[in-house]
């Protein structure tokens, strides 16, 4: 007899809070995430140089910026 | 050529964050520039402007400009039309008095003739032939904008081609033939001369000073012996003093636009940062007090036009994503040390969006599988597929492809089929329901910590992610 699956709900952040003090964290996450990212004129330096995650698997935070 | 344009003042380009950095850090802004593309949404094969993002940028009290990143005029690829009209509803939510787009291109032919992102900016042919054809895209460009348009001045990694315009000859040539604006970036041209290419001095003296309305600045750094117009951060102290220099020379220049990526704001010693917009606050004061009215030098407009803008176009977009190309001409350029940096800055940014969306499922395989082997699979990939301008579309492929590669961890599918669902919702709203053997909060809660997830309870569980 077929058991029935076990639902476990999960909630993804909000894009925007209504704050816009507050919006730094969220929607720079959402933003870098789904926008056309590749194509601002300046680009994403986390990932030069170390790669993407270090030995900790932790994201790699990139040179300082100049 | 003057242009009955609003003086603006000093900005910065709209980067999520900023109302903390205008309002908590007082940071003193007159006018916001927007790259518009970065405030749609991928969904199919629509562009779909983020009215609730875009309600609360119109809410800033600072006035706007646009600022394109999808439609630059240096190729010979035809502008999507769903991008144009956007871009042009962009100018019109914002009410910005003029528009401005880069002087580069994005997009080429392949050998099939089918156009392929190139997934960087690149530099256009800078022949009289290129100069003619950017004009021609220019002037359509501007044509289906409801306000004046200007080219900004492009950063150039290559090394200096025997026969070519100058830089600043090259820029002249175009903006003359589209009879457009002018947007300086001092960065890139000072990121130009650095990196060998014609002196700022010599630019400066070989473009039409009056068509100058736009200055734009911006930090970067070192990277493979190239100044990267990177975007990382604070000015360098020296292009302060150039632009200190520079723009009391220019007649009608009517902002001055500080730009930075978001992801530079979190480390950016903000202290540092408005002592540097103060100073160009100063240095704003100062336009068009020392212009020189002097003869243009025009000599170095002559060109060889050995190869076709098409030709260009299409060899570098190739080479700068990895593609092998047969020609004289991807030969002269394959011995460019650029070339190489062009598609390790490709590379970073495919795997930035990936990873940006993917991140669990990249530290499991960075975790389980070690470095070299996520770095194949993304090489693989990156091989394979061009790139997108979206992150949101090159992450979608990026799981297709990473489940045809039935890769044998335990827990990948799971993890991957959750971060993909959880990307839709923050893409569409909505729900995603998804079925799973392993709870991805426990796989998530194991990979925060940096541990592979291990003795995660097995069963069938329908996610809902919301």
């Amino acid at each position: 007899m077929a058991t029935a699956a076990r639902t476990v709900y999960i909630g993804v952040p909000k894009k925007v809070s209504d704050d816009l003090k507050h919006m730094n964290r969220v929607t720079e996450q959402v933003l870098g995430k789904l926008g056309c990212g590749g194509c601002h004129s300046g680009f994403d330096l986390r990932f030069i140089d170390p790669f993407i995650i270090n030995e900790k698997g932790e994201l790699a935070s990139g040179p300082t910026a100049g | 050529m003057t242009m009955p344009l609003p003086d603006l003042g000093v900005g910065v380009v709209y980067i999520p964050g900023i109302g903390k950095l205008l309002e908590d850090d007082g940071l003193p802004i007159d006018v916001i520039e927007i790259e518009p593309q970065t405030l749609w949404r991928r969904r199919g094969e629509r562009y779909v402007p983020d009215d609730e993002i875009i309600g609360h940028v119109s809410a800033l009290p600072q006035r706007k400009l646009v600022h394109g990143v999808g439609c630059p005029v240096g190729g010979s690829v035809g502008h999507e039309e769903q991008q144009v009209s956007l871009f042009a509803d962009a100018i019109r939510t914002f009410d910005a008095p003029w528009a401005s787009e880069h002087l580069s291109f994005n997009r080429a032919f392949g050998e099939d003739g089918v156009p392929f992102n190139a997934g960087f900016l690149l530099p256009p042919l800078q022949t009289r032939a290129g100069a003619a054809a950017a004009a021609v895209m220019a002037r359509s460009l501007a044509s289906r904008l409801p306000v004046p348009f200007a080219v900004e001045t492009g950063v150039n990694y290559l090394r200096p081609r025997p026969g070519e315009m100058s830089d600043g000859a090259f820029v002249r040539a175009v903006a003359e033939g589209a009879d457009c604006g002018i947007l300086l970036d001092l960065h890139n041209v000072w990121a130009n001369e650095r990196n060998g290419r014609q002196t700022v001095r010599e630019f400066l003296d070989e473009i039409p000073p009056d068509r100058v309305w736009e200055v734009h600045v911006a930090g970067g750094f070192e990277y493979a012996g190239y100044w990267l117009d990177a975007h990382s951060g604070v000015m360098p102290e020296a292009l302060l003093e150039l632009a200190a220099e520079v723009v009391p020379k220019l007649p009608n220049v009517h902002a001055i636009i500080f730009e930075m990526v978001p992801q530079a704001l979190p480390r950016t010693d903000v202290a540092i940062l408005r002592r540097q917009v103060e100073t160009l606050r100063t240095i704003w004061t100062t336009r068009g007090t020392r212009v020189e009215r002097r003869p243009a030098n025009v000599e170095a407009s002559a060109s060889t036009d050995d190869v076709s803008p098409r030709e260009w176009q299409d060899t570098l977009g190739a080479l700068a994503i990895g593609r092998q190309v047969s020609s004289a001409l991807a030969d002269t350029l394959s011995a460019d040390p650029a070339v190489p940096v062009f598609r390790k800055l490709v590379w970073q940014v495919r795997a930035g969006m990936i990873v940006d969306n993917f991140t669990f499922t990249s530290r499991l395989l960075m975790l389980s599988r070690g470095e070299e082997f996520l770095r194949g699979l993304f090489d693989d990939f990156f091989a394979r597929v061009p790139p997108e301008f979206f992150g949101s579309s090159e992450s979608d492929t990026f799981a297709g492809y990473v489940r045809d590669q039935q890769i044998d961890e335990p827990v990948l599918a799971d993890l991957l089929a959750y971060e993909h669902a959880a990307m839709r919702v923050q893409l569409e709203g909505g729900t995603q329901v998804i079925r799973t053997r392993h709870d991805p909060n426990a796989l998530v809660a194991a990979l925060s910590e940096g541990q592979i997830p291990a003795g995660v309870e097995e069963d069938d569980f329908e996610i809902v992610v919301s």
